[in-house]
């Protein structure tokens, strides 16, 4: 069933270190019932190398948020590709996009370019140290925000040195954050955070009621900045940015993932306070100023305030999570979809260990749905409510086999 | 006596560890070997029988486990001479293991000696102490689904113990091997944690970031406690 999957893999382990590495490593999801490389994917749905069809509730890892191949989109890319991508000089674009950005999202006066998230976490945490002239950064347990030393969750190639200014606290325990402030307050130069704690492996978690208002105001009183990493949830919470969802104002924020819907491309946003300081530290990339993902970046957010689509997606997700709770119920498993709708992390009561969540996806990928037992979900807005009932009629199958 | 074993001989510890594992294991299918019983006797040597007859220094030990052999002190031997005598012979059987085809069985007896020298890094090196800090629970190891390799456990502040036994007790994560080739390759820790799944050689169920911890610190363990597999099954 995975024949084509397994014989790409077994030319790509030979040249490429562990086939294929990170978030998308088959050995992070099912490597017996997921594929292992896809083909082509419209709208929610994709196809395998082996010709499966799949109805797909990852959406490249949330950066698909107006469907697979969104001709809106596709044509605004195009016309672009037409006149180049990567010149010499940035394009026009590059300067429409961060107008669009700078009126969009209401506490941000600059706007700047890159590829992924981690280009740009990282830079923000230097801005924060630039701006402050202090070293440590705060974050949370068990938060990702890149795959810079810093930060990254893997093992290897890493020294001491490389976390010794990086502080942690336990997500919404605003006590603990309380007391590294008390301790090293005037040396924390900023706190970066997610809009609310998606970790892998693990639950989502809620930003407790006073959560936000806290850190903010430790932030506020210490004179250190308030970094949003909105890589993943952008666009799924609010049009203009999941701090307005929480209700709270961060000095900078970092977005990617859904920004282009599918083109590389991030932005870090942030208040005239920290412009001088931003212009002090450098940033740069080969592609960075690609134009044709800054088009289609340009499209992608005219499309969400257009049509609405961080409230579509989060009443579909609604939608969704409940019928697909009521008919694991209906089974007797007991599943939690954590987190926000338009992002779900999937949960079985008393499967720490997640080998039922394990069993549950293992099934529905038998029905082609391309359910991940330790990443929260994404629904974009292409998926309709036609699409969502047909997955809950599938999944009610795979159920039955169990 | 020492417990706890000094940095510099955590690699020798392990193999005397692994020696007295392997001893057991094998005590199982041949009643007349004699166990040997790990001991620190000072930073630089070991002891492998109860009354400390025959003792390797760090070196010599690590030594005898890359190539198979190595001289124990003389003056210990001569405590107990039939003790001794009946300790080195276990260690020929042990040598032995390792030569030829290694079956079901041998594959066994190997993956524990692996798993125990791994649980001396997780409890001892400060980089896999620091790593596995909040970390508890079980791991269980198949070969082909059924047969039953070995396990190695934590519980809330106490250290990582291995057991040969299956107390069909709640995995955290279950490692299965696809087939015997995998499993010695699993014993020298030498599975690669990225392709080894996505090709299907080992089947993972359960908490995967505890075994992918494990993995890094079964991997380090393997790079820097010499095996005889290292030159009789070379990957």
């Amino acid at each position: 069933m995975l024949d084509n999957s397994i014989n790409i893999f077994k030319r790509a382990e030979k040249v490429i270190p562990g086939g294929i590495y990170g978030h998308v490593a088959p050995a992070a999801g099912l490597p017996d019932s997921f594929p292992h490389y896809c083909d082509k994917a419209t709208g929610h749905t994709f196809v395998d190398v082996d010709g499966k069809e799949w109805m797909d509730f990852m959406c490249g890892f949330g950066t698909i948020l107006h469907g697979y191949s969104n001709q809106e989109i596709e044509d605004a890319a195009n016309e672009q590709r037409e006149k180049g991508a990567v010149f010499n000089q940035p394009s026009e674009k590059m300067v429409e996009l961060a107008e669009i950005l700078v009126d969009r999202i209401n506490f941000a006066d600059w706007a700047v370019f890159a590829k992924n998230g981690s280009d740009l976490t990282t830079w923000a945490i230097r801005v924060a140290r630039q701006f402050t002239q202090r070293p440590y950064i705060v974050k949370a347990k068990g938060a990702y925000h890149g795959v810079d030393a810093w930060c990254d969750p893997g093992m290897g190639g890493r020294i001491p040195s490389d976390r010794q200014d990086i502080l942690e606290f336990e997500w919404n325990k605003t006590d603990q954050l309380q007391s590294i402030f008390k301790k090293h307050g005037n040396k924390i130069a900023g706190v970066i955070l997610t809009p609310y704690h998606h970790p892998a492996f693990a639950k989502s978690v809620m930003p407790h009621p006073t959560f936000w208002s806290e850190v903010s105001e430790l932030c506020e009183k210490a004179g250190s900045l308030l970094i949003l990493d909105d890589v993943r949830a952008g666009g799924r919470l609010h049009d203009n940015g999941s701090h307005c969802f929480f209700n709270f104002v961060p000095d900078l924020a970092v977005y990617s993932k859904a920004l282009g819907n599918g083109y590389a491309i991030s932005a870090c946003v942030g208040k005239q306070k920290q412009k001088a300081a931003s212009s002090e530290v450098f940033l740069t990339g080969s592609c960075w100023n690609d134009a044709v993902a800054m088009a289609a970046s340009i499209a992608s957010l005219s499309i969400s305030k257009r049509d609405q689509v961080a409230e579509e997606v989060l009443a579909k997700g609604t939608y969704f999570c409940s019928k697909l709770t009521d008919v694991a119920k209906s089974f007797d498993i007991p599943l939690s979809m954590t987190g926000p709708t338009s992002m779900p992390y999937p949960f079985i009561e008393n499967d720490d260990n997640l080998f039922k969540i394990q069993e549950f996806c293992r099934l529905c990928a038998g029905e082609g749905l391309y359910f991940h037992p330790h990443h929260n979900w994404f629904i974009s807005n292409s998926h309709s409510y036609e699409s969502l009932d047909l997955a809950i009629e599938r999944t009610s199958r795979a159920l039955e086999k169990l | 006596m020492i417990d706890v074993p000094a940095k510099e001989q955590l690699s020798a510890w392990a193999v005397a560890r692994s020696l007295e594992t392997v001893s057991i294991e094998l005590q199982k299918y041949m009643p007349a070997v004699q166990l040997l019983s790990a001991r620190i006797i000072t930073n630089s040597t070991i002891g492998l029988t109860f009354g400390n007859e025959i003792v390797f220094t760090n070196q010599n030990l690590l030594h005898s486990a890359k190539n198979g052999f190595a001289i124990p002190k003389i003056i210990p031997l001569c405590r107990n001479p039939m003790i001794s005598f009946r300790g080195i012979k276990t260690l020929f059987e042990i040598k032995k293991l390792y030569n030829g085809n290694l079956d079901r069985k041998k594959v066994n007896i190997l993956f524990r000696a692996g798993l125990e020298a791994t649980s001396c890094y997780l409890n001892y090196h400060p980089d896999a102490k620091k790593l596995m800090n909040n970390e508890e629970g079980t791991i269980d190891f198949y070969l082909e689904e059924t047969y039953f390799l070995g396990r190695i456990s934590k519980l809330k502040n106490s250290q990582w113990t291995c057991n040969s036994a299956n107390s069909h007790e709640d995995s955290s994560v279950i490692l299965n091997f696809k087939d015997l080739k995998s499993a010695i390759r699993g014993t020298r820790g030498q599975i690669n944690p990225l392709a080894d799944p996505a090709l299907g050689n080992i089947k993972v169920r359960g908490r995967i970031p505890l075994l992918d911890k494990f993995g890094f610190v079964a991997r380090l363990t393997s790079r820097e406690v010499p095996s005889p597999l290292d030159q009789t099954h070379a990957r």
